[in-house]
């Protein structure tokens, strides 16, 4: 007699098992169905790429902040303002983007899950916390044109609705596809607002990659995504050099 | 130009004009130096104040003079390389 031994999962778990029906099917040949509870265990390697890629991401982003104090502290330049706090919003957005990656990876589901009821306050955390840093960096380069006061306080409300429609849903999917109609919003007024006979800069397109990255960033997250983990390496070290780029650039002038 | 850089601009000449001077200038010298109005200049001199670039001091015959502080110098060190930074990234 064969038995077949079939595991109906999500993922390749080892869990409590819990069999479901026992099949007598053809011949000499059983299958046994076993029906799998849908828990996520802890990938080493998911793991540690994304501690990598979080601590540098995170690093590089907080020294642009600290780099650029005594620039901001001497001058008081509004421009410096928006760009730094632009970087400390980022900063804390992929360290609570890592907090979600450990919950979304490691959650074993079930009523009364202490992580479950934590999930949605730290979606609302990234979701406003981002969103701050997406305008934010907006704002670095057309403070001029704008009244910023005004602006400040509607980003922040701006920021708050995401961050509480991304909470009522649960799901960082709504937060990343309103983040990319942020971004197209964002991207056609920055286009709109550059000099007639000027080029769109380099540091425009940097912006431009860094805030399509952290959407892209926010999409990676969903457990059964559309892209392999290769492609995700790929996007995650094209966004890491981006970073490094941009570290580099603001450590020639904030010395 | 903006109005921000004309007046970080402005800010510069005047710490400049003082350090030229031996660090050490009067405050009529000093509004005749700087090409600015009487008002636009006291309006510059209370925002230099206020933030400490600049102080007063008294000699023995109890005339008043302009010095730059640790931080003026600061400033006036760092000034192309904020410069620099603001036009790099567009601020």
């Amino acid at each position: 007699m064969v038995i077949t031994l079939t595991f109906i999962s999500t993922k390749k778990l080892k869990c409590t098992l819990k069999i479901h029906t026992f099949y007598k099917y053809l011949n000499n040949t059983y299958i046994l169905v076993i029906v799998m509870p849908p828990q996520m265990l802890f990938d080493p390697l998911r793991f540690t790429t994304e501690l990598i890629y979080t601590v540098s991401l995170v690093l590089a982003c907080f020294l642009i902040y600290f780099k650029t104090r005594e620039s901001y502290e001497l001058t008081k330049y509004k421009g410096i303002m928006f760009f730094r706090d632009a970087f400390l919003f980022l900063g804390l957005s992929y360290l609570m983007r890592f907090i979600l990656f450990i919950m979304r990876f490691t959650t074993i589901e079930g009523p009364g899950e202490p992580r479950l009821e934590i999930f949605p306050i730290i979606l609302l955390l990234t979701g406003y916390l981002s969103t701050m840093g997406i305008a934010y960096l907006l704002f670095s380069s057309i403070w001029k044109k704008i009244d910023s006061k005004y602006i400040i306080v509607t980003t922040h409300i701006l920021a708050l609705v995401l961050s509480v429609v991304s909470f009522i849903t649960r799901s960082q999917d709504v937060l990343a596809i309103l983040q990319l109609i942020m971004l197209i919003i964002t991207t056609f007024i920055i286009f709109i607002s550059k000099n007639e006979h000027k080029k769109l800069s380099q540091t425009k397109i940097l912006y431009g990659l860094i805030l399509l990255f952290w959407i892209m960033d926010l999409w990676i997250l969903v457990p059964r995504g559309i892209f392999s983990f290769e492609v995700k390496i790929i996007f995650q070290i094209l966004s890491l050099i981006v970073f490094i780029i941009m570290y580099l650039k603001v450590t020639k002038w904030a010395k | 130009m903006n109005k921000k850089r004309d007046r970080m601009e402005v800010i510069y000449d005047i710490l400049r004009i003082i350090r030229d001077k031996h660090n050490s200038i009067k405050p009529t010298p000093l509004l005749r130096y700087s090409n600015l109005s009487s008002s636009s200049f006291n309006e510059y001199y209370i925002e230099l104040m206020s933030k400490e670039f600049i102080k007063e001091i008294q000699d023995n015959k109890g005339k008043k003079y302009i010095t730059l502080t640790d931080k003026g110098f600061k400033f006036l060190e760092k000034y192309q390389l904020i410069t620099g930074f603001i036009k790099e990234f567009e601020l």
